[in-house]
C-alpha cells in the first residue's frame, strides 16, 4: 500500500489547560494529490486540525507524518513546513509596502538561490494567476481577490506538496472567491499538489475527493 | 530580506525617525566632547612643540603645570650642563582681565585671561615673531605682546597704553601694547604675554616650568642628566609633551567611558521600546513569515538587523551633529577657550556606540519575535 501524504494518528489538543479541547483523538489519511474539504462549525477544531497537519503545532499526544516525515516537537517544524508546506489564510496575511513580487519571495528567501533566480521564479508565478502586470504594485493598492492571488502565487513558492487553505475565500464576494477557487484548483492540478481546505461554504466542497466533518473536535463523517 | 527590513520603517517612518534621532543626539554629545578633549590634548601639545625648544622640564610631583614650582638656583644647575645651549624661563598666572573705562563697552574687559610670563631677551620669545599681524615683539618690562582675541576682547591696539593689572606692580601703572599676535590655539590667543619679572609680583620667584635647547644630538642625554642631578625635576621633550599629563587626562576618558555609558543605557532603552512594539504589532505577521518556513532564527536575525540598521543610521547622522554642533559650540560659547580636533578614533567611538546599542536594545525583542509560537501569533488580531 502506498503511504499517505498525510497521517494522523489519534491526535489530542487542548488548550486552556485543557479546559477547551480542541481535537479529541483525530484520526486521518490523506492521499497524494487528492482535494480535501473540511467544515464544521465555528470552533469544532478545523484551524487547530489545520495547524497540526501543516506543521505549525503538534497535538498533545498522537503521531503525525507529512510525506513519511514524523511531526513533533523538537523536530524542525520550520524546515518542514517550508520543503512541504503552502498555506493561504483567509486574511491574505501578505506583508504591506512590500510589491506582489517581493511577497512572492518571501517563502524562498531561505533557499539558496539568487535573487535573480528568485525574481524569475515569483514573475512566473504571478503569471500562472495572472497578476504579472501588477508584480512591481505594492500590495495595499490590490484588490481583495488580487491580495488572495498573490497569496496563491506565494503558497505555490517552493513547489510544496500540500497545499493548506484557510477559508481562502471568507472574505472574498462570491464572484471573486469563485474565481480565486478556479485558479487554486487549476494550480493544484498543475503542480500535482495535494488540497485540503477549510470552508463553510457546502459548494466550495464539490467535487471533493474526501470530506470531512468536524464537531466539537472530532471528525463526525 | 533587504526589502522586508526596509518596508518597516516605511510602515513606522514616525517612530523609527524618533529613535534614530534618539541615537543620534547620545552619538552626537559623545563625538563632541570627545573631539573637545582630544583637541584640548592636542592644543597643549603643540603648544609645547611650537615653543622650538627640546626640553620642557618642570615639577616632577604637579598634578598640573600651574602648580609646578623651578627654581632659579634649579634654573642655573640645568643651565650648566653641558649641551644646553640656552634656557628659557616661563612663568604663567591668570587675572581678571581689567575694565577699560570709556573705551570698551560696558562689561567688556571680564573675563578670565591667562597671563604667560616670559622674559623678553630669552629665545622663548622669538617664537611670536613670525607669528605678530601688527607691531614689534616687546623689549621692556612695561610692554605687553596681546593675543588677537584678548586684544579684541580688551579694544585695544597696538600703541595703547593701559593698566593691565588691578594693582601697580614694579611700579608700573600703564602697560603698553607692543605687538599682537595670532597662533593656532585659541587659547593662547586669549592670553596676554607680559614679562616674567611682572609675573613673579604675583606668583613668586619660582618659576613654572623652562624650556630648554640643545643640539638635537645632544637632547637624550641633556634630559637624563637634569633628572639625575635634580631628581625633583622632570624633563620631557617638548614633542611628547602630554605624556606626562595622559594620566591626567586618564580622568577625562574614565569620564566619557561614564557618559557613553549613560548615552548607551539611553539608546538602548529608545531601541528596546521601538523594537519591541514593533514586534507586537508585528505578531500575525511575524506567524505569517513562520508559516511560511521562515526559521526563528531568520526572525531573530531579521529584528537584531533591523534595530541595529536604524541605531548605525543614528548613529551617522549623530556624527554629523556632533560635528556640527562642537563648531557652533565652539564659534558662538566658547570664547576661543575651547579646542577641538576630530579624530578617525572619535568617530569609531560614535560608530561602535551606535553599533552595540543597536544589538544590544534588539537582542530581547528579537529573542521574543523567535519566541513566538507560529499557531497563537497567527491567530493574533
Ligand atoms: N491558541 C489557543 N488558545 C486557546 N484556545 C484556542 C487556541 N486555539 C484554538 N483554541 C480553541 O479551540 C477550539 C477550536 O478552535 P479552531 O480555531 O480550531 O476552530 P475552527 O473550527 O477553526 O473555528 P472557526 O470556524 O471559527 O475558524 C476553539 O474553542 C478555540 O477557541
Ligand atoms: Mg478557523
Amino acid at each position: 500500500m502506498n503511504e499517505p501524504l498525510v497521517r494522523v494518528k489519534k491526535a489530542n489538543k487542548t488548550f486552556e489547560e485543557g479546559q477547551v479541547v480542541a481535537l479529541d483523538e483525530v484520526s486521518l489519511e490523506i492521499e497524494a494529490g487528492s482535494f480535501v474539504a473540511i467544515t464544521g462549525p465555528s470552533g469544532s477544531g478545523k484551524t487547530t486540525l489545520l495547524n497540526i497537519v501543516g506543521a505549525m503545532d503538534v497535538p498533545d499526544s498522537g503521531e503525525v507524518f507529512i510525506d513519511g516525515e514524523l511531526v513533533a516537537s523538537g523536530r524542525e517544524l520550520d524546515s518542514i513546513r517550508a520543503r512541504k508546506i503552502g498555506f493561504v489564510f483567509q486574511m491574505h496575511n501578505l506583508i504591506p509596502v512590500l510589491t506582489a513580487r517581493q511577497n512572492v519571495e518571501i517563502p524562498m528567501l531561505p533557499r539558496p538561490l539568487t535573487s535573480k533566480e528568485r525574481r524569475a521564479r515569483a514573475l512566473q508565478l504571478l503569471d500562472e494567476v495572472k497578476l504579472k502586470r501588477r508584480a512591481e504594485s505594492s500590495v495595499l493598492g490590490l484588490s481583495g481577490g488580487e491580495r488572495q492571488r498573490v497569496a496563491i502565487a506565494r503558497a505555490l513558492a517552493n513547489s510544496p506538496p500540500l497545499l493548506l487553505a484557510d477559508e481562502p475565500t471568507g472574505n472574498l464576494d462570491s464572484r471573486t472567491g469563485d474565481e480565486v477557487m478556479g485558479l487554486l484548483h487549476e494550480q493544484r492540478e498543475r503542480v500535482g499538489a495535494t488540497l485540503i481546505l477549510v470552508t463553510h461554504n457546502e459548494e466550495l466542497c464539490r467535487g471533493a475527493d474526501q470530506h470531512i466533518r468536524m464537531q466539537d473536535g472530532k471528525i463526525s463523517s | 530580506m533587504l526589502a522586508y527590513v526596509l518596508s518597516q520603517f516605511m510602515v513606522r517612518k514616525g517612530r523609527t525617525l524618533m529613535c534614530l534621532l534618539g541615537v543620534a543626539v547620545s552619538v552626537a554629545m559623545i563625538v563632541s566632547i570627545l573631539s573637545i578633549s582630544r583637541g584640548m590634548r592636542n592644543s597643549l601639545n603643540s603648544y609645547m612643540k611650537e615653543s622650538g625648544a627640546s626640553l620642557v622640564v618642570f615639577d616632577r610631583s604637579a598634578a598640573d603645570l600651574a602648580f609646578s614650582k623651578v627654581t632659579a638656583e634649579e634654573v642655573d644647575q640645568v643651565r650648566s650642563i653641558a649641551g644646553v645651549e640656552e634656557v628659557s624661563r616661563a612663568n604663567f598666572t591668570m587675572i581678571m582681565g581689567p575694565r577699560l573705562g570709556d573705551k570698551a563697552p560696558a562689561g567688556a574687559g571680564l573675563g578670565i585671561i591667562p597671563v604667560f610670563g616670559r622674559f623678553y631677551s630669552e629665545r622663548m620669545i622669538r617664537k611670536y615673531e613670525s607669528k605678530l599681524i601688527a607691531g614689534r615683539l616687546p623689549s621692556k618690562r612695561s610692554e605687553l605682546l596681546i593675543g588677537d582675541l584678548a586684544a579684541r576682547k580688551l579694544k585695544v591696539e597696538v600703541g595703547d597704553r593701559f593698566p593691565f593689572f588691578r594693582e601697580e606692580l614694579l611700579g608700573i601703572p600703564q602697560y603698553e601694547v607692543a605687538g599682537i599676535f595670532e597662533t593656532d590655539l585659541s587659547w593662547e590667543n586669549l592670553g596676554v604675554v607680559a614679562h616674567a619679572e611682572v609675573v613673579q609680583q604675583k606668583t613668586g620667584p619660582d618659576f613654572a616650568l623652562i624650556f630648554v635647547y640643545t643640539a638635537p644630538e645632544d637632547t637624550a642625554r641633556v634630559r637624563e642628566e637634569v633628572e639625575s642631578k635634580i631628581p625633583r625635576l622632570i624633563a620631557r621633550r617638548a614633542s611628547e609633551f602630554t605624556d606626562r599629563f595622559n594620566e591626567q587626562l586618564a580622568y577625562i576618558d574614565e569620564f566619557i567611558f561614564l557618559l557613553s555609558i549613560i548615552a548607551g543605557i539611553v539608546g538602548v532603552l529608545g531601541v528596546l521600546n521601538t523594537m519591541m512594539m514593533s514586534v507586537s504589532e508585528r505578531t500575525r505577521e511575524l506567524g505569517t513569515l513562520r508559516a511560511l518556513g521562515w526559521t526563528g532564527r531568520r526572525v531573530l536575525g531579521v529584528i537584531v538587523i533591523e534595530g541595529t540598521f536604524i541605531s548605525i543610521a543614528g548613529g551617522l547622522l549623530g556624527m554629523g551633529f556632533g560635528y556640527l554642533g562642537t563648531e557652533l559650540l565652539l564659534a558662538f560659547f566658547s570664547r576661543g577657550y575651547l579646542v577641538a580636533s576630530y579624530l578617525p578614533e572619535t568617530f569609531l567611538h560614535g560608530f561602535l556606540l551606535a553599533l552595540l546599542v543597536g544589538l544590544l536594545g534588539s537582542l530581547y525583542p528579537a529573542m521574543r519575535a523567535s519566541a513566538l509560537q507560529p499557531a497563537e501569533a497567527l491567530r493574533y488580531e
